[in-house]
């Protein structure tokens, strides 16, 4: 009698272990990389460093399809330690790709604040130049467009400056950097005619 | 005999008493052995999830993404992760049932349909990207040459302040599309591109419509120069022309040209003078009314027009008539061709400004009643901001 009576208790013991022995999903992590990715997102990553941001969206992906894999399995044979390391790798490179996010926007927009100043600094030039120009031959209209367009250029630094505080730093930094091109190549024209007419005046003294 | 035998051998072993006992094992351990062996059978033969078919659509996925499907081949990608999501979905609520009660037939079928959409996301985002790239290149080629083309034709009319700040603001736009394009971003770059044809757009129209209405009047203009030109044939003696749109002052002896002089006009040339002060350079035949030199003019030498003739007369009474000029306008007059010009731009009040050395030859080839026939152009046809 004692023998059957240990045999039952062994088998329910055994049953139980099973049960309570069995893996759990790493829910918790899941939830903890997603927001991690999210937080990325917000900071952008998915803008700056697209490729990154992909491949951590992949081995989300991956990790997600691992726990369903093991989720079909008996539960006594149930591992998510490749899981585990995949949530692991997500949320380590999320938070990590947040923050190179947040200094490459603080690149950018120490960037476009030195091409402000520079754009600043060469509309001041151009209006210089403009004034030294010759206004012979080399065409009055001209002036008078390039002095229209320098106006168009300096009134476009006040849009830099929403897109700065509006936070779209590759916007602003495109503007600048055109702005800028166009600013410097009239002030390179102004400077070849103001040479030539100082060139012609040198030979004929 | 034997089982009999058997019996009461297994009753001796459980002891006297315990007959229950002994029927109750007799029945349980064959139908333990029973339901372990379909326990066995189902742990065996349990339905397992498509784990090829999924790590193959998984990759696919991943593919298609790297590939930029989803910017380039929006609705293939869209459609792989939507069937994506319902298949993880489908796969989770399959995990929830017992073992035994799981069906993967489903998951496998979306399965297929995933790895069929994701296929052709990658394909058509490759291919798309090449020749999106390839288009918007051929975009920014486009539109730098529609300002090129913009930019010589409005410098030959009169300066617009509003037009030369649209086209600088169009340029500005451009240059930042090509920004956006060296670092990569497609969408961006169209968007600033359009932005920039927009604005040309409008420059364009700006432009067509103050030279398609300026060329109303060529088929005239045409008609005075040819009797301009027969008149100093059939005289033998010097007659003039001045092309406005060219800006040149053509000079005919015995019906030939013999001179073009390039020519500086009032500051507002495109159009017909209406009034005094409008800064505009009349067109009509003239005749030269008086020659004026050294102290006589602050210009070295002039040939002052007969202007306002009659029909500008008429015209200007006609305006004031019907109300297009203030009853308080003025016809104005004291339109001259004279020297100190050269300057590069427009800018008399409507005369015809020539270099002091061109004006010397005029001087010399002209008298009081030669004809001064002043036109907007002699062009064949009015010319288009961008030729095609």
């Amino acid at each position: 009698m004692k023998k059957i009576h240990f045999i039952f208790a062994l088998s329910a013991i055994l049953a139980l272990s099973l049960v309570l022995g069995c893996a759990k999903a790493p829910t918790e992590k899941v939830d903890a990389a997603k927001a991690a990715l999210e937080q990325a997102k917000t900071a952008e990553a998915d803008r700056y460093f697209a490729d990154d941001f992909k491949a951590l969206n992949d081995s989300l992906n991956a990790a997600l399809v691992e726990i369903e894999k093991q989720n079909s399995r008996y539960s006594f044979s149930r591992k998510y330690s490749r899981a585990v390391a995949l949530l692991d790798y997500s949320t380590a490179h999320a938070a990590s790709l947040a923050e190179k996010t947040a200094a490459r926007k603080a690149e950018v927009k120490a960037a476009v604040d030195q091409k402000v100043i520079d754009i600043n600094l060469a509309v001041s030039e151009a209006k210089g130049l403009l004034a030294k120009a010759p206004k012979g031959k080399e065409g009055r209209q001209a002036l008078e467009d390039m002095k229209s367009e320098i106006t168009t250029a300096e009134n476009t630094v006040p849009e830099i400056t929403t897109l700065v505080n509006s936070g779209d730093y590759l916007s602003a930094s495109d503007k600048a950097t055109a702005v800028y091109a166009k600013v410097t190549s009239i002030n390179d024209e102004l400077k070849s005619a103001i040479a030539k007419v100082s060139g012609k005046a040198r030979k004929s003294s | 005999m034997m089982t009999k035998g058997k019996k009461t051998h297994l009753a001796q072993l459980l002891g006297p008493g315990k007959k229950k006992r002994t029927r109750f094992l007799r029945y349980s351990i064959p139908a333990l052995f029973l339901v372990g062996c379909v326990l066995l059978g189902v742990l065996i033969f349990h339905p397992e999830p498509p784990m090829q078919k999924i790590e193959n659509c998984q990759q696919m996925v991943e593919r298609a993404r790297k590939a930029n499907a989803e910017l380039y081949a929006r609705e293939w990608y869209l459609a792989a992760v939507e069937d994506w999501d319902r298949m993880v979905q489908q796969w989770r609520q399959e995990n929830n049932r017992w073992f035994f009660n799981r069906d993967y037939d489903q998951i496998a079928s979306l399965c297929d349909s995933i790895l069929k959409l994701a296929v052709l996301a990658e394909a058509q985002a490759l291919q798309s990207a090449d020749s999106l790239r390839l288009a918007v290149e051929g975009e920014i080629s486009f539109v730098s040459y529609r300002i090129q083309q913009i930019r010589d034709y409005s410098g030959s009319l009169p300066s617009k302040h509003k037009i030369a700040s649209q086209l600088s603001q169009s340029e500005i736009l451009f240059l930042e599309s090509k920004e956006a394009f060296k670092r990569g971003d497609i969408q961006q770059t169209i968007r600033k591109i359009r932005q920039a044809q927009t604005l040309l757009n409008g420059v364009e129209e700006s432009l067509n419509s103050m030279t398609l209405g300026y060329f109303r009047q060529l088929p005239l203009w045409k008609a005075w120069a040819k009797e301009t030109v027969e008149w100093s044939r059939v005289n033998k003696q010097a007659a003039v022309i001045i092309d406005k749109f060219a800006h040149t002052c053509l000079v005919y002896d015995h019906g030939q040209l013999i001179h073009e002089f390039p020519a500086e006009l009032g500051k507002n040339w495109l159009g017909a003078k209406q009034q005094y002060g409008d800064s505009a350079t009349p067109e009509g035949k003239y005749a030269i009314r008086q020659k004026k030199a050294g102290a006589q003019t602050r210009y070295y030498k002039a040939l002052v027009l007969n202007y306002p003739n009659e029909t500008d007369k008429k015209n200007f009474q006609s305006a004031v008539k019907t109300g297009r000029l203030s009853s308080e306008a003025r016809i104005g007059g004291f339109i001259e061709i004279h020297g100190e010009g050269a300057k590069g731009v427009d800018w008399t009040q409507g005369c015809i400004a020539l270099k002091n050395e061109d004006m010397d030859r005029l001087f010399d080839m002209t008298r009081v009643g030669t004809p001064v026939t002043i036109v907007g152009s002699l062009l064949d046809n009015p010319p288009q901001v961008v030729e095609e």
